[in-house]
């Protein structure tokens, strides 16, 4: 589906990661692999460090504490929030919806519109267009959208298809009306058909916790995890980035009516290089 | 072409036997970070450039498919 915004902009945006900082290179004994073949990996992949919130530690804690510091610089007020979105796919519970947590704990008003999206890497663009959806309705001037994540604490530390990309953040976004602002375009594929390629397993209602469940094991790929972790299938992924996005990224340009050459950066999530005038593109 | 090719999988993956397979991918002994280290080995060591869009498991699944893949780099067997 397509889209098309205007009127509205990003005002302000601030970014929470965690003080802990952990090495790839002292993680690798931990990996099922010989060290030659992961550090030719590292070499490969620019894995370096993460950063990985402490035990306890929630992404509504991040969000939190960003919002205190939007508030604190007198950047945003409490008192001119209209929606509070919170996307993520680490809640605090399965109910209460964590925007709602986070409305009492930073002291909003009992008017403010709060809704949880449970998205992964999309989260920041769908968290987008949902506010900028609500920016349509005359009644809502600012929306405030949260995206964190503190997967760390649900993938196995001896999986090295994944432990090493996982870092944990925080982030809040102001996004607000603005007669002056340009046209915004999007455009947004979803495909329920391969939604086992990104899943934790267990942990819900379809197949609850339990001591199995948290058994790690030795799966095919000489990685361990268990169901109650998260896993990926990296070749079926690694496949969709390569095949679906780039024709995707051609029909937003064509649909914003941009030529690929005047793009000045292409910004990729889960890339250490994300500038790019050459996006392959089939 | 193909000794090089089977010595540079067995570097990456020691403990799996590719000459029981005739798909990498669908029998689970390439996973996208193998495939990602295969494509720099053979970068160095054929001195070309793989595409980022050659990246697909077609080209990978198995030793012809490879030897196919480097063939439009050039690189002759």
């Amino acid at each position: 589906m397509k889209f098309s915004f205007s009127g509205m902009r990003i005002s302000s945006l601030v970014t929470v990661v965690p003080k802990k900082e952990l090495y790839f290179d002292d993680e690798i004994d931990q990996f099922n692999f010989a060290k030659a073949n992961s550090m030719k990996l590292k070499k490969i992949m620019g894995f370096n460090k993460h950063r990985i919130v402490e035990d306890g530690t929630c992404a509504s804690d991040l969000c939190v504490c960003g919002l205190n510091r939007l508030f604190d610089a007198q950047v945003l007020r409490k008192d001119e929030i209209d929606v509070l979105i919170f996307v993520s796919q680490s809640p605090d519970h399965f109910i209460p919806p964590t925007s709602n947590i986070i409305q009492g704990k930073v002291g909003l008003g009992n008017d403010v519109l709060c809704l949880d999206i449970n998205q992964g890497c999309a989260g920041f663009v769908l968290g987008l267009i949902q506010a900028f959806t609500f920016l349509n309705l005359p009644e809502i001037h600012k929306v405030v959208l949260l995206n964190g994540d503190t997967l760390s604490r649900k993938v196995c530390k001896r999986d090295r298809n994944i432990y090493p990309m996982i870092g944990d953040a925080g982030s809040v976004t102001v996004v607000e009306k603005c007669s002056e602002a340009p046209s915004i375009h999007a455009t947004v594929r979803m495909d329920g058909s391969r939604s086992n390629s990104l899943m934790i397993p267990a942990g819900g209602f379809r197949l609850p916790s339990s001591p199995e469940t948290a058994i790690e094991e030795k799966v095919g790929d000489n990685n361990y995890r268990s169901k109650d972790q998260f896993y990926m299938d990296g070749p079926g992924v690694f496949n969709f980035v390569q095949t679906v996005v780039p024709p995707m990224i051609d029909e937003l340009l064509a649909f914003a009516g941009v030529q690929r050459e005047s793009v000045i950066i292409f910004f990729s999530i889960n890339r250490t290089n994300s500038c790019s005038k050459n996006w392959p593109t089939r | 072409m193909s000794g090089v090719i089977a010595d540079l999988l067995k570097t990456i993956r020691p403990e799996f036997n590719f000459e029981q397979s005739s798909d990498f991918i669908g029998d689970g002994l390439l996973d996208s970070l193998d495939i990602v280290t295969l494509v720099s080995s053979l970068d160095e060591k054929y001195s070309i450039s793989i595409d980022g869009v050659e990246i697909v498991p077609e080209n990978f699944c198995s030793i012809q498919a490879i030897e196919a893949l480097l063939a439009k780099h050039g690189v002759q067997p």
